[in-house]
């Protein structure tokens, strides 16, 4: 976590030099000297903006920071999905009511609407299926959905949020849910330096560049491509040899008792990755090259060289985007 | 049918064939589009359908590639498929198949989204060893080059295997890698790096080994042609069964169509019926209208066709003639109904001819006829008198009779117009006149009125004593003296006036009061002639006569003062009905015997039998003023005048009053004629009081005479 801090700070300081770099891309764009992305690279990038419905999206935002949700009024969703730790938790395991421990890391909420499937082992299909499962957990927030609308109905802040977002309509705990998986939907962080030269709008450094091309050549992206950069299909820990790491009752084998979904998770998004330490689906790791030699040598089956490690890390410098709005709000 | 039921009936179905046109045309619409929302996504699943194929080859072929082609594509499938799903039209009995079909395909799909899932796992690590063999491969060679003939021969033999199989996709070309893998696991090695390059090399190798069949297999089943299949037999029974109901709503359209053009033909049906009934009735109208105001036999306007006209209200000027046959019962009982007709129709024939266009001629009912002139009296005066000429020259004939017929015109120009030509036609009836014009004397509802009056007056002055007795002086011709007065009764009215007896003796006479009159005058004139020598006369009716009470007074009254009586005339009216002569010649023979003298008044107009009046010992008779009036000037007055006179002689009838006498020259005459005593305007006018013994001879009458 400090390195992926200073590095991030490095990148801060190297600020004027890349203005000068992005000046030059643009001088370079201007003269068409910047070559154009093919349709063939495995990334693709975010949407600058996504549609939404503001209402939905103000109840949601109301309902994704509301303690009440939880059994005993001390959680909600952000707190383990947390603005101010890139909408993820840094803690290694969530902590729900009472002091519970969970077993799970939670991932971040950031650009999760392009998740092909939600949780660690795609038990959601998407958003609204989610977001009511923190809130029946009993280690999360351990209420019920009549529960929960007890809760709301209490609070008559609610009754013109409910009645701006769903004019004419009785609603219940299904409307709880959609109203967050909208705001939910907003958060996405648009803008990276990766998704900018994805776009031909900039050149990345050499150094980004190296990284990106081994991320393509270390076979990475076979996994983590797509536009969110992984979260777009299943895959093994441990492909090639197999890690120690306990992966009892989290992985798909826990869901579906196939043989072939042992140790088998949803792939984990790459982007803003430097934010959402710690990492893994326990969050046992936080130093982000460990994980990336880890994922090297059990996935790929060998051991990447420390100059390989970190200009994969120089390239996922590039994956930070534009943090969403409101998150300067809250 | 009633009319209300009948256009209940056509509401009932007009609301029926209106509502199953608004069922029709909602079903159609809804029907249209939920169809083209449903052909609209199964194209779109069809589409989408060779598209993930697409992407699963591109992914297969690639080293490494974005997956999210696939997942996005399998999540519009997902959402297409329920939205499908939902649809109400598909859950009819029309759409069993297409449901049934649409399930088997949701199931295919199913297992192609769960194929794809595993592909992705399978793909990414078959990939990765396909990127990492040769690489390892290039790798070995540069760290340790080929000294080691035996091991590089196997990791090339692994590589070319490899290649071969991930690019054709064919894992035969797999057969020996396992012996290979076999070989290179049995060696041990000493260096830590290549007991590691080692390790990773069977690592990868053990990868394509384990998963490439499988891989293989999994991309097979994805590709597999089957879902492609059921959806386009899912989309053709769709279609099949749109089309079968596309033909039930045509068939619901049919028979709304027809349903409307029956309509269309019954209105125009109801409406020709309607027009001949229309028609009929309105022929049938006018005929009625016709002959309810037409009359039957003579072919004029009737009745009802006169009372029309005349309620109508006109801006102009008209007059009524209302003409009546006189003495028409005698024809009808004389010769027969049908000579009745033939006479009315004849008269019909007459004024039809004798009237113009624009004059309006009616039977008004029996033998009445009716003119109505748009314009005035002096017109129908005209035409009255030309009617009354012409139909006196032509006497009716009938079966060799001839009868002369007389007419009765009763003319008005006073609303009600038939009213008052009736009451004026009755006035005519009973007056010597062949026609007259309306006054408003003759209205019965006005006489009525007056009579009350007059009754009231009548009894007021009789119960006051204020009967009055105005006294008409009588000039005798041979002396020029006023030596008689004729008493006459007047009645004062409420308002002062001086009421003539014309006034109010019929009505004195209907209420009984007439005989209180007589004897209220007998006593007035006794009182008035007790004290002089005057000579007076006094008129009784034959009510009077037969009125034992005013007989009784009378004879008192003569008895009491013989001498008042010797000088009392009793005047009888000749125009009366005498019916009883027996008691009027006791009257007179009574009356005589006591000393009174008998007259005859107004002799010449009544139709009294000349027979009967002669036979009375009468002392006088006095010439009605109708044949006075006019001898000046007309010959046959001045020859009735001397054949009375001539009369009155041969019966020794002592002495003959002129009535009338209104001017000096008719006085001339009279006296001439031998008349012994004449009275009138121009001797002196009835007054309340006797003449003054100075002017007994008027100083002219004293010159002339």
């Amino acid at each position: 976590m400090t390195e992926a801090n200073y590095k991030h700070r490095g990148l801060r300081k190297a600020r004027p030099l890349a203005a000068l770099r992005y000046a030059i891309a643009c001088l370079a764009m201007a003269t068409s000297l910047v070559h154009p992305v093919t349709a063939f690279e495995p990334i693709r990038p975010l949407p600058q903006s996504i549609d939404h419905l503001p209402a939905l999206v103000a109840l949601g935002k109301k309902l994704f920071f509301e303690p009440a949700l939880s059994a005993d009024g001390t959680v909600s969703c952000a707190s383990c999905h947390a603005p101010e730790f890139g909408w993820a938790d840094p803690r290694p395991v969530s902590i729900g009511v009472h002091g519970r421990t969970g077993s799970l890391n939670a991932p971040t909420v950031l650009n999760a609407y392009f998740n092909f499937r939600q949780f660690w082992n795609g038990r959601a299909g998407d958003l609204q299926e989610q977001a009511a499962g923190p809130i029946h957990n009993p280690v999360e927030m351990d209420m019920s959905p009549e529960a929960a609308l007890r809760r709301l109905r209490q609070d008559p802040s609610y009754d013109a949020a409910f009645a701006a977002a769903f004019p004419g309509v009785e609603w219940d705990f299904s409307h709880v849910t959609r109203a967050i998986a909208e705001f939910e939907k907003t958060l996405i962080t648009p803008n990276s330096r990766l998704d900018r030269y994805l776009r031909g709008e900039i050149q990345l450094t050499a150094s980004e560049s190296e990284g990106y091309r081994l991320f393509k050549q270390l076979g990475c992206v076979t996994c983590h491509n797509g536009i969110n950069i992984g979260g777009n299909s299943y895959q093994y820990m441990g492909a090639l040899i197999p890690t120690e790491i306990d992966a009892a009752g989290a992985d798909r084998y826990a869901l579906t008792g196939n043989e072939f979904d042992r140790n088998r998770f949803k792939v984990p998004t790459l982007r803003n990755i430097l934010q959402t330490a710690p990492y893994l689906h326990d969050g046992s790791q936080s130093d982000l090259k460990k994980i990336v030699e880890l994922m090297g040598y059990h996935n790929l089956g060998f051991r990447l060289k420390d100059e390989e490690a970190d200009l994969i890390l120089v390239f996922f410098q590039t994956l930070t985007g534009e943090t969403p709005e409101i998150a300067h709000r809250q | 049918m009633k009319l209300a039921h009948k256009i209940y009936l056509a509401i009932v179905f007009s609301i029926a064939i209106g509502s199953l046109y608004f069922v029709a045309k909602e079903r159609t619409e809804s029907l249209l589009v939920t169809h083209a929302n449903v052909l609209h996504r199964l194209a779109e699943l069809e589409r989408l359908n060779v598209e993930i194929d697409n992407a699963t080859w591109q992914n297969a072929f690639l080293l490494y590639n974005d997956y999210d082609a696939v997942n996005r594509r399998l999540a519009r499938m997902r959402a297409l498929l329920d939205d499908i799903g939902a649809v109400d039209l598909i859950s009819g009995d029309h759409y069993a198949s297409t449901r049934a079909l649409l399930a088997e395909y949701g199931e295919l799909f199913e297992e192609k989204n769960r194929q794809h899932q595993r592909f992705a796992t399978l793909n990414s690590m078959v990939k990765n060893s396909v990127i990492y063999i040769p690489q390892l491969f290039q790798r070995f060679l540069g760290e340790f080059g080929m000294s080691d003939q035996d091991y590089v021969e196997h990791l090339s033999s692994i590589s070319v295997a490899v290649f071969l199989a991930s690019n054709t996709l064919d894992k035969d070309f797999l057969g020996h890698v396992a012996n290979d893998l076999a070989a290179i696991e049995e060696r041990h090695f000493e260096s830590p790096l290549r007991k590691e390059f080692n390790q990773t090399f069977a690592a990868h190798t053990r990868v394509i080994l384990r998963f490439l069949p499988d891989y293989l297999q999994t991309f097979e089943r994805i590709i597999d042609g089957r879902p492609a299949e059921a959806l386009h037999k899912a989309n053709e029974s769709f279609v099949a069964a749109s089309d079968r109901q596309a033909g039930s709503v045509a068939n619901l359209s049919l028979t709304i169509t027809a349903a409307f053009f029956v309509s269309i033909g019954l209105i125009i049906f109801f409406l020709v019926v309607v027009e001949r009934k229309h028609a009929t009735a309105v022929s049938l109208h006018r005929v009625l209208k016709r002959t309810w105001r037409t009359d039957r036999l003579t072919g004029l306007m009737n009745r009802a066709a006169l009372d029309q006209e005349t309620s109508r209200s006109t801006d102009y000027e008209r007059t009524l003639l209302l003409l009546n046959i006189d003495g028409f019962g005698n024809v009808n009982n004389l010769f027969g109904h049908a000579a009745g007709d033939i006479l009315l129709v004849r008269m019909a024939d007459l004024l039809k001819r004798k009237c113009g266009d624009n004059k309006l001629v009616y039977r008004a009912g029996g033998d009445d006829f009716a003119i109505i002139l748009p314009s005035g009296i002096g017109d129908a005066v005209r035409l009255a008198r030309k009617l009354l000429a012409t139909i006196e020259k032509q006497p009716f004939e009938y079966e060799g009779h001839a009868l002369p017929i007389n007419v009765s015109i009763g003319i008005s120009q006073t609303e009600p117009l038939l009213e008052t030509a009736d009451v004026t036609l009755k006035r005519v009836k009973n007056s010597r006149e062949r026609w007259m014009v309306y006054t408003d004397e003759f209205s019965v509802s006005r006489q009525v009125a007056k009579n009350l009056v007059v009754l009231a007056d009548m009894r007021r002055a009789l119960k006051e004593d204020r009967i009055l007795a105005y006294y008409m002086p009588i000039q005798n011709l041979h002396t020029g003296r006023i030596d008689k007065y004729e008493c006459l009764v007047r009645v004062p009215a409420a308002d002062g006036r001086i009421m003539s007896p014309f006034e109010f003796l019929g009505v004195a006479r209907e209420s009984r009061l007439y005989g209180q009159l007589t004897v209220n005058m007998i006593r007035k004139a006794f009182a008035t002639f007790r004290d002089n020598e005057l000579e007076f006369s006094i008129n009784l009716s034959i009510d009077d006569i037969l009125d034992l009470q005013v007989n009784d007074f009378l004879f008192d009254a003569v008895r009491t003062e013989p001498d008042v009586g010797r000088r009392l005339t009793i005047e009888i009216l000749e125009s009366e009905e005498i019916a009883d002569y027996e008691s009027v010649r006791d009257f007179v023979g009574q009356a005589k015997a006591l000393g009174c003298s008998i007259a005859i008044d107004d002799f010449g107009a009544g139709y009294s039998s000349l027979n009967h009046l002669l036979r009375l010992d009468i002392d006088s008779l006095k010439i009605d003023a109708s044949l006075i009036r006019d001898l000046t000037h007309d010959p046959h007055s001045r020859a009735v005048v001397n054949t009375i006179i001539q009369l009155a002689a041969e019966m020794q009838v002592p002495s003959i009053t002129a009535e009338f006498v209104h001017d000096e020259a008719t006085r001339a005459i009279v006296r001439e004629m031998g008349i012994d005593y004449a009275q009138g305007y121009h001797i002196g006018e009835p007054l309340p009081d006797l003449l003054p013994i100075e002017a007994e001879i008027p100083p002219r009458k004293a010159e002339s005479a």
